[in-house]
């Protein structure tokens, strides 16, 4: 397990260091300077602002600095948002971001899963049929359908706040709800296929001879084996869910991360948005990380293969 | 019944390469799937509705309407209009145009990668073929989201001041610069899943006689894996080749509705969802006939590539 832990790790800084670098260049490849503005900026004063930043020496050099940068943890100020560091606005803006991925990671799951029990046990069923249609049309709708509908649902009903973030505490409801109902679909369409595979065991079939109590079998012996793929999903969910909150920020516009990210990116902010890549990373490597290990527990056979 | 064509060996060598019974058989098996047939009628009529109805008297997409802003549905105005006037049936069929062109070529774009990259994998097999997918199990791991916008945000400049480029916006309605970004950008993260398909799959058939048939005649290794390799893995390609187009769909109406994709006064169903959202509460035509177009686009798909699956019955996971 040691040695699984380990070699995970170091892949997992090799694939951000990875992701940083292709960001860096990407971004110093790309045509624009941040300090353009609609009206031209005089040349002598662009280059001296360039100066000022650093952006005058060999791309080499600022790429060493940015990474030293990264890892002390400290991205220096941005360049769009003057008076503010990157570390300043990246935690001022992270945490609805994260409220709303995990607020829909948690909707998707406690959503999904029971579902996708529910149609394996039932399986060819009316039931089944009917929830899993009812799944298909999750995961056809997209969230930025979803978001809409719901937000225009609010507005006329006036049970929740339809947009922004003034009120934190009901805020992230609708967002989350949004994210969890798509992916909730997913979580749906796995759980059911690892059940219906779990439940065709012999040791299921050893369980019910015995006379444990179906309800037992269920959740008892087959859950564990029945949740591998969902957990396997987990991973790539959350860096779908990055990109959903995307979306949900716009929808309900809310003052998240990805609004600034996707500034950084138009306004050339380089250290911005590596502070983002770096951020939105070592979310989504951290998921994987610990879906990994958890799947490694729930199936030794898994890990083996995987240290192959 | 002789034919005296399937005399000369060539074309008989031919017909059992091309394996034309089964092809046959597949689509005997996805007519009796009711709902796989219904969402191909579907999804061929919402494509013929974008490429061939802006023909029959549809008005121009960009065409503003001052004294007509914001029409409910009605004889003029068969969708209605937005804020400007303009006509909600065109802009909806020429951004179908788009989405749908992008949602082809980036798949296609994926697919030569994804199918090239899994074959010389899982044909060299060994040490290459370790590190090769160690490369796609790593990739995996990116935040993939954030690359394509990277990509499109950062280069969407640079393409519009290529001449040819330039040329060919003012000759079509529908194409710009930027399109070829999508096409690239989503190509290009789109093809780990193919790879992986199709590796897994020519691993068993490399074992197989007919591939040491034709070692032993001695074809070159690109001959054996693009001639008589991938040939034989169709079934799966074309099944999850089904399945792509949705998701790249996806992705790019999730670009356009960020506001980084296709950009006004152009149009795509995910930029027109975005519009209709922004007014959704004064003029909810606007978003639901979009999003109803885009839905049933992606239903039908992946309704499709579920029946082609069981038709075609390639011993793929879903992945």
């Amino acid at each position: 397990m040691a040695r699984f832990i380990i070699s995970r790790f170091l892949q997992a800084i090799l694939v951000l260091f990875s992701v940083l670098t292709i960001t860096f260049f990407l971004t110093r490849l790309a045509p624009g300077n941040p300090f353009q503005e609609d009206k031209a900026i005089p040349k002598h004063i662009l280059a001296k602002m360039d100066a000022y930043w650093g952006r005058d020496q060999p791309v080499m050099v600022q790429y060493g600095k940015q990474m030293w940068n990264f890892a002390t943890l400290n991205f220096g100020p941005s360049f769009g948002n003057k008076g503010f560091t990157v570390n300043e606005v990246i935690s001022m803006a992270f945490p609805v971001s994260f409220m709303i991925g995990l607020s829909g990671l948690l909707f998707a799951l406690a959503i999904g899963i029971p579902i996708g029990i529910l149609s394996a046990v039932k399986r060819n069923t009316g039931v089944d049929y009917s929830l899993m249609s009812f799944a298909l049309v999750g995961i056809c709708l997209p969230t930025f359908v979803i978001g809409p509908l719901l937000s225009i649902a609010m507005i006329k009903l006036g049970w929740l706040p339809a947009l922004g973030w003034e009120t934190p505490w009901v805020n992230w409801i609708l967002p989350g709800l949004t994210l969890g109902l798509f992916y909730g679909a997913y979580f749906a369409r796995l759980t059911r296929a690892g059940m219906l595979e779990t439940l065709s065991q012999d040791y299921i079939r050893t369980a019910r001879s015995k006379g444990v109590s179906e309800t037992r079998v269920v959740l008892g012996h087959a859950l564990k084996g029945g949740l591998v793929p969902v957990v396997g999903f987990v991973g790539p969910a959350v860096a779908a869910l990055i990109g959903g909150s995307f979306v949900m920020e716009s929808v309900f516009q809310l003052p998240g991360l990805g609004t600034h990210f996707i500034r950084a990116v138009t306004n050339r902010d380089t250290p911005l948005l590596l502070g983002c890549v770096a951020t939105f990373g070592v979310l989504i490597l951290i998921t994987n990380f610990l879906s990994d290990i958890l799947l490694a527990w729930l199936n030794p056979r898994h890990q083996s293969a995987s240290d192959a | 019944m002789p034919n005296p064509a399937m005399d000369t060996p060539t074309t008989r060598l031919e017909e059992i390469e091309q394996g034309t019974s089964l092809g046959k058989d597949a689509w005997l098996r996805l007519k009796k799937n009711k709902l796989a047939m219904a969402s191909l009628f579907i999804f061929v009529f919402i494509v013929l509705l974008c490429f061939i109805g802006p023909f029959f008297g549809v008005q121009h997409p960009t065409t503003t309407h001052l004294d007509a802003k914001s029409q409910p549905p009605s004889k003029d105005f068969l969708l209605g209009s937005e804020h400007l006037g303009r006509d909600i049936l065109s802009r909806i069929l020429y951004g179908g145009q788009v989405s749908l062109i992008v949602g082809f070529i980036a798949t296609f774009v994926s697919l030569i990668i994804g199918v090239s990259y899994g074959a010389v994998a899982g044909y060299i097999g060994g040490r290459t073929d370790v590190i090769m997918m160690r490369i796609v199990d790593v990739l995996y791991a990116l935040p993939f989201m954030l690359i394509v916008i990277i990509l499109t945000a950062s280069f969407s400049e640079a393409l519009q001041d290529i001449e040819f480029l330039h040329a060919m916006k003012e000759k079509s309605i529908v194409f710009e610069p930027d399109l070829l970004l999508l096409f690239f950008a989503i190509g290009f993260v789109e093809w780990l899943t193919m790879a992986r398909i199709v590796r897994s799959q020519i691993i068993t058939l490399k074992k197989q006689e007919f591939v040491d048939a034709a070692v032993s005649l001695g074809l070159s290794h690109k001959r054996i894996i693009f001639r008589h390799l991938i040939p034989n893995v169709f079934g799966s390609i074309i099944v999850y080749t089904t399945l792509t187009v949705p998701s790249v769909m996806r992705l790019e109406a999730v670009l356009s509705f960020l506001g980084l994709g296709v950009k006004p006064p152009n149009s795509s169903w995910g930029s027109l969802i975005k519009e209709g959202a922004d007014r959704m509460y004064s003029d909810p035509w606007l978003l639901v006939f979009p999003a109803l177009f885009f839905s049933l686009t992606i239903f039908s798909l992946n309704f499709l590539g579920d029946g082609l699956r069981d038709a075609l019955d390639p011993k793929t996971s879903k992945d």
